[in-house]
């Protein structure tokens, strides 16, 4: 079945769309949805080629997934995964890369490098500043 | 400093006072809350010089800054974590509102997480410090 | 889908650390390839969900239980119906209306309502056949929460030896080794209590729909799939939409079994034959055959026909008054420049002259203006040795096309 079929069947009614109120376009919290927008672009089911980015289960760098083309009846192969450790810098290359020199989903670039680097970006020295919050709230509270 | 919206447009209300129901100033039983006066006399129906003014589309904000907060963020409710990582990629135009029935513990988490990904929060610091004053 | 389908081998317990038998292949039935109409499955479900309704009705004497009567005009009172009689509260007080006390409500719903719906047996075989089709398309089955990442193939076919489970360990260690488990896990983790009154009117509970197994031969499958929550077991010759495409959306997660697997074209026909268990049925025909955009739109025939894409972007642009901006004024006469000089030095003129205070006369003004033509001349000249630029544009144009029209 086409990719234009699957998002007018799915669009209106599937279990990751989030609606707010106030809010016109919905979100959408499946995985490879690299903007957790509902939209046909970056719907993580329909399309043939998909690209996900994921944090690494150990919270430490991302996992590039995408849609190959063969094996479309078996999920378990449909998705290859990627983990890539390598400083941000590599990361971000590599996911560039990817997409150049497979031709894949040029559509996405921006938005992968973004999600890319947004994730890494939140794994990098986070709780140091957390704790100078806490610390900051706890000296007002006794005052 | 905390983080900033990408577009910080003017945001311009046309008109800040309340409407006023009409005849509310007379009896208390008819509250100021706005409802749309019916009578085939009505004189504010007909929208006489120097009556209460008719709430009407044309006072509508302008698309761009509709349901704006003041800060330039659009607000969106959140009741865990799951829900806040939706928000990872627009955090740049929505801020996030942890919803009342959360507890403190799990506000915690939800405030931990949205530090890690740079997303506002507009009630971040609730009841955190209450339970440290105790 | 044309390669066929691979047959998983079952596991429960013991036989799994056995040799494995090889995987065998079936066809996939052509039902799967049946149009998937949404909003035909979705009004279907709707209908048919409303046949196991019960009637209910409010008391048919309700509120109408006294011999009340309207008091009529003239009493400045209104004029809804009061109960007769004195000598108790009651009496004078408004009854019947769906706005009285003790009145009958607005409408009394009535047990004759029109709870059942019939439904087009080709139009429930049309959703079926939709339904069916929905439930073999990975991405359909995921975006309704199915958990079937890791699940090997969609549909999900294993083999006979399934129906021949009686315990549950059984059922459970076949659904984990085909990686179907994931999906009861999320079932486990939806367990909550219902919002609302349904609380008290003995739907406490709820948990979301786990896969669907469904059977050929029921030898004991029956049983030992009941106690997994979520799971539902069904024939297939008892397909029910409401199973299949439960809350009326397409995509439920499917696990056949082989027999169940086989025996579908016998029940809905493939294209070229009809089907055997139904009379003078077949599947319905899908209204396109192409169902991708981009590649219809990249067709030569289309192609031919629609105009080309319109990528000239116009970009509104700010037109400036002359009057006030000066460049503007430039564009529209290049001589402004100059023009605007000469008034300025008369300008300044007439202010040195106002300075050094002396008298305005109308008559020597007349003689100045006279005397200024003759000198506006000569400043022009000089001016435009001194500004050559000015010039320059239309003389520079000219002068780079001569030599273009030499050549």
């Amino acid at each position: 079945m086409s990719a234009d079929l699957c998002w007018q069947i799915i669009r209106n009614n599937h279990a990751y769309l989030v609606k707010r109120r106030d809010i016109k376009k919905p979100f959408s919290s499946e995985t490879n949805n690299l903007r957790n927008v509902n939209s046909p672009r970056y719907n993580g089911f329909c399309r043939n080629r998909l690209i996900g980015i994921e944090p690494a289960s150990d919270g430490k760098g991302i996992v590039l997934a995408f849609k190959t083309r063969r094996y479309k009846n078996q999920p378990a192969k449909n998705m290859v995964k990627t983990t890539i450790k390598s400083g941000p810098r590599r990361a971000l290359n590599s996911i560039r890369r990817f997409i150049r020199f497979n031709h894949y989903r040029g559509d996405l670039k921006m938005a992968a490098l973004r999600r890319a680097s947004a994730i890494l970006r939140s794994q990098r020295a986070q709780p140091f500043k957390k704790v100078r919050r806490v610390k900051r709230h706890i000296i007002k509270k006794t005052e | 400093m905390a983080i900033q919206p990408l577009k910080k447009p003017r945001i311009i209300k046309k008109r800040t006072k309340r409407f006023i129901r009409h005849q509310s100033d007379r009896f208390v039983k008819v509250k100021a809350n706005w409802r749309k006066p019916k009578g085939i006399d009505n004189r504010v129906r007909r929208r006489f010089k120097g009556q209460y003014l008719m709430p009407n589309i044309g006072y509508g904000s302008a698309k761009r800054t509709k349901h704006m907060l003041p800060n330039g963020f659009k607000k969106v409710l959140i009741h865990n974590v799951r829900e806040l990582e939706v928000l990872m990629m627009q955090h740049r135009t929505f801020c996030g509102e942890i919803a009342h029935g959360v507890s403190s513990r799990k506000r915690k988490e939800i405030v931990e997480r949205a530090n890690q990904l740079s997303i506002r929060l507009t009630n971040g610091s609730a009841r955190l410090r209450t339970e440290e004053s105790t | 889908m044309e390669r066929g389908h691979h047959v998983l081998p079952p596991s429960c317990g013991r036989v799994t650390r056995q040799a494995r038998p090889p995987k065998s292949r079936v066809s996939l039935p052509a039902v799967f390839r049946a149009p998937i109409r949404p909003d035909v499955v979705n009004f279907v479900h709707d209908q048919m969900a409303k046949n196991t309704r019960q009637p209910y009705a409010v008391n048919k004497d309700a509120g109408h239980q006294t011999s009340a009567e309207s008091w009529g005009t003239g009493r400045a009172v209104a004029r809804i119906p009061r109960v007769r009689g004195g000598g108790t509260h009651r009496s004078g007080q408004g009854a019947f209306g769906n706005m009285c006390r003790g009145g009958r409500m607005f409408a009394p719903t009535k047990i004759w309502r029109r709870w059942h719906r019939r439904v087009g047996v080709n139009q429930k075989r049309y959703a079926m056949c939709s339904a069916i089709a929905a439930s073999s398309i990975p991405a359909l089955v995921m975006s309704k929460g199915h958990m079937i990442q890791e699940v090997p193939e969609v549909p999900l076919v294993v083999s006979n030896k399934a129906q021949e489970l009686t315990k549950t360990k059984e059922a459970v260690a076949l659904l984990r080794q085909h990686h179907a488990w994931t999906d009861v896990l999320k079932v486990y983790k939806s367990q909550r209590f219902r919002a609302g009154r349904g609380k008290m009117r003995n739907r406490r509970r709820i948990q979301r729909k786990g896969p669907l197994v469904i059977y050929n031969n029921d030898q004991g499958l029956t049983r030992a799939f009941r106690n997994v929550p979520g799971v539902e077991t069904i024939c297939v010759d008892k397909l029910n939409l409401l199973k299949l495409a439960p809350g009326g959306h397409v995509g439920r997660f499917c696990i056949w079994t082989e027999d169940a697997f086989r025996k579908l074209d016998a029940l809905y026909g493939t294209w070229r034959k009809e089907a055997k268990n139904k009379k003078g049925y077949n599947l319905p025909v899908s209204k396109m055959t192409n169902t991708d955009l981009s590649r219809l739109l990249k067709s030569d025939e289309i192609k031919s026909v629609i105009r080309k894409p319109n990528k000239t972007i116009v970009r509104s642009k700010v037109k400036p008054n002359p009057l006030t901006n000066y460049q503007a004024m430039l564009e529209l006469n290049p001589f402004h420049r100059v023009e605007k000089k000469l008034a300025q030095a008369v300008e300044a003129k007439h202010i040195e002259a106002k300075k050094s205070g002396k008298p305005k006369v109308v008559k020597p003004a007349k003689k100045e203006k006279q005397r200024k033509k003759k000198t506006t001349k000569k400043t022009v000249k000089r001016l435009r040795k001194q500004h050559p630029r000015s010039h320059s544009g239309k003389k520079g144009k000219a002068a780079a096309k001569c030599p273009v029209a030499k050549v």
